[in-house]
């Protein structure tokens, strides 16, 4: 263990060197290497067995810095700056999942020991609001006492801290209560021209910057469905929605300047509004004056773009936006949102694209998002591994360095990058997905969730199996458990997910087939495997919940226990037809005769595919979830 | 046993026979039986004494009828009616997940007959060779099922006339890439666009080949996303009313190929009444009148004398979203609208069907309605003793057990949806415990067990039914046991009450698991398996959650958790009526949880 004795300015550093006790393999004391520490204008660090100079160029800097002599001891020798002057994650603590405060802090030292300096932190309504009792409600909001200690973590990292907020759309828990009726325009947006709205705005913009002390603050305005055509028709008659955007966005950058705020909105409605299919991509469209008047002076526009497949799309992207006199940042992603893995390759595929175009236009800020879509399966923690390839394509000028960055990795969390990355093996199946797994393909999902009666997705003709691909993934993700203390709750959770997706995957190899076949010797044996199944769901479910509950806050959790008690619902229904078929009591079993239909999903690449909505995989009929009666 | 033998215009009165005799309790058909004398005539007419009797009846649905009054009556009968609707009967929804099999459908019409019911337009799923993916995997009608159905119907004078949606409605349908193309908004087909109507054509005519009749529902109501997305965009916006309109011109048609004659709901011509292109839309279609108890039947009425087409009224279901018949919210406003039908000149009544959100609701258990409906049809009277004297004839069972089944919402004095609430309240994260502050719901629905366990015994032609309600009353009374004790326990930090309350989950896991298997069992008695796996994932999932509030209120009683923050949660109210009684929450996305679970 090296030991340091920091010389130098560095009492602002003193906290948060404390925090890392126990985290990297260097400590400090009198006795230590003297190491110089000064401020500069880029990062430096040079090491020798006499000692060491480091000089930072921000107080973030110093963090990695520590991270460099943490990697390479006394050999140590970098100097580096990165080409975005913030860079960092978006946390979505939106979708059912609000991470612990503990986790953050933990996601925040990594960041710090990464160099990433900016943390965005998207509450639709998961922050509190005075005077709206309801806002909020039974969604494990955070209390403005928790964000203010975040707060003051981050920054004692050299992390800026956002708040990322939504103030026209997206707000279908707020809406959902019959208390907040008075602004609703549809189910799922606020009603434009209404005082009450701008009331509430202007409460929710006050307490959701509150807490924090950078002045920056993300209101979101990305497209609304619907805007305009609920309540508001009713009451006004038509009024085009992007007419209507315009108009909203001018009253709410009212309040944020009242309240002395710098506002950051997504670009996209400027981008629709002038393609005739409302197409954010559409690259020739022509951009007319007056939209690119509308902007206001003091807004910024993040660009954001999470499939990037091609250098056009974000070259001539960036350039149109550069056509309005608003600054523009970008917004990539880390592919956390398609069923219960982090989509590695395909974050890395884009981010390189994207991250080298913001490098060449010179684009100074850059943060990946982290959406957990359909419930928040996928645990922003396992995408840990997207958060070191963000940063250190930051620190290179946009240009991904594979073997580097894993070694990065192991320097700054302490752990084989390939355990990580072994994790989006889950969905990215070994010979059949073609890497990166470009469209995300998401088969643990869907069948894991998949009706045993009523197959929709998967394919009992295809030519490979998936249960001993996964049965081969439990013992790997045991073996990562098992060797990352660390993290053994999360690598338990992906080996107990396998292993119960390894043992309904046979279910679905067989089931039809027999049925087709009158096979009743398997029709038995399957009969067979359905308490082996439920057991291996009740021992997932037991993984899951331990996972959820050490990284985030229990409300939101619901959602995903009565998923797996619906599976696990359905095994027995299904199981217990399995037997009179096999019994000869039934010659047939409903769903599971008759001609099936592959699926065909927008997503060309062959055998397996992306499934993102449980209700969609479930059931063809009506699952209740999205479907307005 | 009263034994007929019925002589006469017979013939065709077979098959239905065949349906219906299985059904009477009291009468049976034999050769040593009092002699009957069938024949057509005008109006309905029966007489039966202990040597002869006479049945006459202008339509086939009256002869079963008649029937029901032999069996009602025995040998001092005597039944003279004219019918003041010609058309009277149901409208059912087989589209929200449950599909009756062909077999479920002839013994409903087999009740159905016997009250004099003689029209059944149906919604359902059916088989389109060119759009394979349409009711894939829902249970969805092949060409011979339709025909077997339609000739149960027809042996019992009832006419089926298939129903579908053609504008809105259709998020199954077109939620797949390959459908795509359609797609206006979602759930919504693009009007004006060519591959829209041809996709409509091949379901229209797969709809509509196998029955007989000359007429098909095509939906049509006023949605919010019409018009709203790919249309928009191309045309601009336009008036809801002025879209449907321009739809029906471009279905016309097709359905003058098909010779068929369009039904369509009443929103726009109530919407919009003086639009032309509405005017021009009412010369070739019929008007289904929505009723609803936010709309004043008699006004609507007037409103649509102006149209010169036939209107029918389509009175309320009796299911809001959920199993519990609501007679208390239908049965006399049905009695009152249809006086108002009746004296206005309206010639044709169905009572819908429906049970969104699930078809959690088996339509048996709405028998009672349809009763309602026929004796006004037939008598112009809805006098409750007369109603109930007619149901035991028509359905061999007891109306107080049907009508009981409605305090599965009302007991207690409220009128909301506990029922509903309770059934899939959230164990750990309790979103009612404040409007349910004061009841005690875990007593109430005890004595409705107690209840539901003799109407089974009472009526055995409706047992698995009434099993069925009785394993939801069970839970129900279990569950709340542990919803009226958890919260405070937690907020107390009573742990020895959270051990006492944690050994009470696992029971209440079994009764949960019971009313799965009890609700399977009564699906499976009239509908295909498809659309089951819903409502197995629901309650599915309240049992997990069950057994997961057992186990943490365990570990909370062991000292190893020091609060279960869900529970000890301060609760606001959230479905409480301005009456201080509890209130209703409709959807089971809505009363399951507080999370998002849309996106």
């Amino acid at each position: 263990m090296l030991k340091l004795k920091l010389i130098g300015d560095i009492d602002s550093f003193k906290p948060g060197i404390k925090e890392f006790e126990g985290e990297l393999p260097l400590c400090f004391g009198d006795d230590g290497l003297p190491v110089t520490v000064e401020k500069g204008d880029k990062l430096s660090v040079r090491m020798s067995e006499d000692g060491g100079h480091i000089i930072y160029g921000e107080k973030v800097h110093f963090f990695r810095a520590l991270s460099y002599i943490a990697q390479y001891g006394t050999l140590c020798f970098v100097e580096e700056s990165s080409c975005f002057k913030k860079s960092g994650i978006m946390f979505d603590s939106s979708r059912n999942a609000v991470i612990k405060p503990e986790t953050l802090k933990f996601m925040f030292r990594k960041m710090a020991l990464m160099g990433l300096n900016m943390g965005m932190m998207y509450t639709e309504d998961t922050y509190e609001v005075e005077n709206y009792p309801y806002f909020g409600y039974l969604r494990g909001a955070y209390t403005k006492a928790e964000i203010k200690e975040l707060d003051d973590y981050a920054d004692m990292l050299g992390i800026e801290l956002v708040p990322c907020i939504q103030t026209l759309a997206h707000l279908e828990c707020v809406l959902r209560w019959e208390a907040m009726a008075p602004i609703r325009d549809t189910a799922r947006v606020l009603e434009i021209d209404n005082e009450d709205t701008y009331k509430f705005i202007a409460q929710i913009i006050k307490d959701a910057s509150e807490p924090y002390r950078t002045k920056r603050i993300h209101i979101g305005m990305d497209e609304a469905e619907l805007l305009g055509l609920g309540k508001y028709l009713r009451e006004n008659g038509y009024v085009p929605a992007h007419d209507l955007m315009l108009k909203h966005l001018t009253r709410v950058n009212e309040i944020v300047k009242e309240q002395g705020l710098e506002p950051m909105i997504w670009s996209d409605m400027f981008f629709s509004s002038c393609s005739p299919d409302d197409n954010y991509y559409d690259l020739v469209a022509p951009i007319p004056q007056h939209v690119i008047d509308s902007v206001p002076d003091n807004v910024t526009l993040v660009y954001w773009h999470y499939g990037s497949v091609d250098e056009e799309t974000d070259d001539i992207m960036i350039k149109r936006h550069k056509l309005f006199k608003a600054r523009t940042t970008f917004a990539g992603g880390l592919s956390t949102w398609s069923g219960m893995t982090p989509g590695y390759g395909s974050a890395v595929y884009s981010a390189k694209i994207a991250l080298r175009q913001c490098f060449k236009h010179g684009i100074d800020e850059a943060i990946a998002t982290a959406w957990g879509d359909n419930g928040q399966e996928c645990n922003l923690l396992s995408a840990l591994y997207g958060f070191q390839v963000w940063a250190e394509m930051g620190y290179h000028e946009g240009i991904f360095h594979d073997e580097y960055t894993k070694s990065r990795f192991k320097a700054c969390v302490g752990v084989d990058a390939s355990a990580f990355i072994d994790i989006s093996r889950l969905d990215a199946v070994d010979g059949v997905v073609p890497p990166p797994n470009f469209y995300v393909a998401d088969p643990t999902k869907y069948m894991l969730f998949e009706d045993p009666m009523f197959e929709l997705l998967g394919d009992d003709n295809q030519q490979f199996k998936l249960s001993p691909y996964y049965k081969k993934m439990t013992a790997l993700m045991e073996k990562h458990r098992d060797e990352n203390p660390r993290f053994r709750t999360m690598f338990e959770f992906f080996a107990r997910l396998s292993a119960a997706v390894e043992k309904k995957c046979i279910w679905h190899e067989r089931a039809s087939k027999c049925i087709r076949e009158k096979d009743r010797m398997t029709a038995q044996m399957l009969s067979e495997l359905v308490p082996e199944i439920i057991a291996k769901l009740k021992e997932l479910n037991i993984a899951w919940e331990a996972f959820w509950m050490e990284t985030h806050k229990p409300y939101g959790y619901d959602a995903i226990e009565v998923r797996l008690g619906g599976v696990m619902a359905r095994m027995e229904t299904a199981g217990r037809h399995m037997k009179e078929f096999a019994d000869g009591i039934v010659d047939t079993i409903p769903g599971l005769d008759g001609e099936r239909i592959v699926y065909k999903s927008y997503y060309q690449q062959g055998h397996l595919n992306c499934f993102k909505f449980w209700h969609n995989i479930v059931t063809n009929g009506y699952a209740g979830v999205q479907e307005t009666f | 046993m009263l034994k007929i033998r019925l002589n006469g215009d017979i013939a065709e009165l077979k098959e239905g026979l065949e349906l219906v005799l299985p059904q009477l309790n009291n009468t049976v058909i034999d050769d040593s039986g009092i002699p009957v004398n069938v024949k057509r005539g005008d109006g309905l007419l029966v007489t039966l004494n202990e040597n002869e009797g006479s049945i006459t009846y202008s339509k086939r649905a009256e002869f079963f009828r008649a029937l029901s009054y032999i069996e009602q009556y025995g040998t001092s009968c005597r039944a003279e009616e004219a019918a003041r609707l010609e058309n009277v009967g149901v409208l059912l929804d087989l589209t929200l997940n449950g599909v009756m099999t062909p077999e479920g459908l002839a013994r409903y019409f087999a009740k159905m007959a016997l009250m004099g019911l003689n029209t059944a337009v149906i919604k359902q799923l059916v088989e389109v060779k060119e759009y394979p993916l349409c009711g894939y995997l829902r249970g969805r009608y092949t060409a011979e099922e339709m025909k077997q159905i339609d000739d149960y119907a027809y042996s019992l004078g009832i006419e089926v006339i298939p129903a579908m949606d053609t504008l809105a409605h259709l998020d199954r349908e077109l939620c797949w890439p390959e459908m795509g193309g359609l797609v206006d908004s979602k759930g919504v087909i693009c009007v004006g666009e060519e591959n829209t109507y041809q996709f409509l054509e091949a379901c229209l005519s797969a709809l509509t080949a196998p029955y007989r009749s000359k007429r098909v529902f095509i939906g049509l109501d006023e949605t919010l996303r019409i018009g709203r997305g790919k249309y928009l965009r191309k045309h601009g916006f336009k008036e809801t009313a002025e879209i449907i309109s321009e739809h029906v011109e471009r279905l016309c048609p097709i359905l003058g190929k098909l010779g068929l004659k369009p039904m369509m709901w009443s929103d726009i011509y109530l919407d919009k009444p003086n639009s032309p292109a509405v005017m021009s839309t009412a010369e070739s279609v019929d008007i289904m009148l929505r009723a609803d108890s936010s709309a004043d039947t008699k006004s609507a009425l007037e409103t649509l004398k102006k149209f010169p087409s036939e209107v029918v009224y389509v009175g309320e279901s009796c299911f809001k979203y959920s199993a519990v018949p609501r007679y208390d919210l239908t049965a006399g406003s049905a009695a009152s609208d249809l006086a108002e039908c009746i004296s206005g000149g309206i010639k044709e009544a169905l009572v819908l069907m429906s049970c969104e959100d699930g078809a959690e609701a088996d339509y048996f258990a709405g028998l009672y309605l349809l009763q309602v409906y026929a004796e006004m049809a037939y008598t112009g009277k809805a006098d409750d003793a007369q109603i109930k004297a007619r149901f035991a004839a028509c359905t061999g069972a007891d109306a107080e057990a049907f009508l009981g089944l409605n305090e599965f919402d009302t007991l207690g004095g409220v009128k909301g949806n506990p029922c509903r609430l309770l059934m899939y309240q959230d164990p750990i994260i309790p979103m009612f415990e404040k409007d349910c502050e004061g009841y005690k719901f875990s007593e109430l629905y005890g004595v409705l067990k107690t209840k539901c366990a003799a109407w089974r015994r009472e009526n055995p032609s409706f047992a698995v039914m009434f099993e069925f309600y009785e394993k939801l009353a069970a839970m129900l009374s279990k569950k709340c046991e542990w919803h009226e004790a958890a919260g405070d326990i937690v907020r107390r930090r009573d742990c020895d009450m959270a051990k006492e309350l944690a050994m009470t989950a696992p029971a209440i896991v079994t009764a949960i698991d019971e009313l799965r298997q009890a609700w399977r069992t009564l699906w499976y008695d009239t509908r295909k398996a498809a659309g089951f796996e819903v409502i197995d994932v629901r309650l599915g999932g309240v049992k997990l959650r069950m057994e997961s509030a057992g186990r943490r209120m365990q570990r909370f009683a062991e000292g190893e958790l020091d609060d279960i923050e869900e529970l000890s949660a301060p609760k606001l109210p959230y479905a409480t009526f301005k009456d201080g009684t509890i209130g209703r929450v409709n959807l089971w996305r809505d009363i399951s949880s507080s999370a998002n679970l849309i996106i």
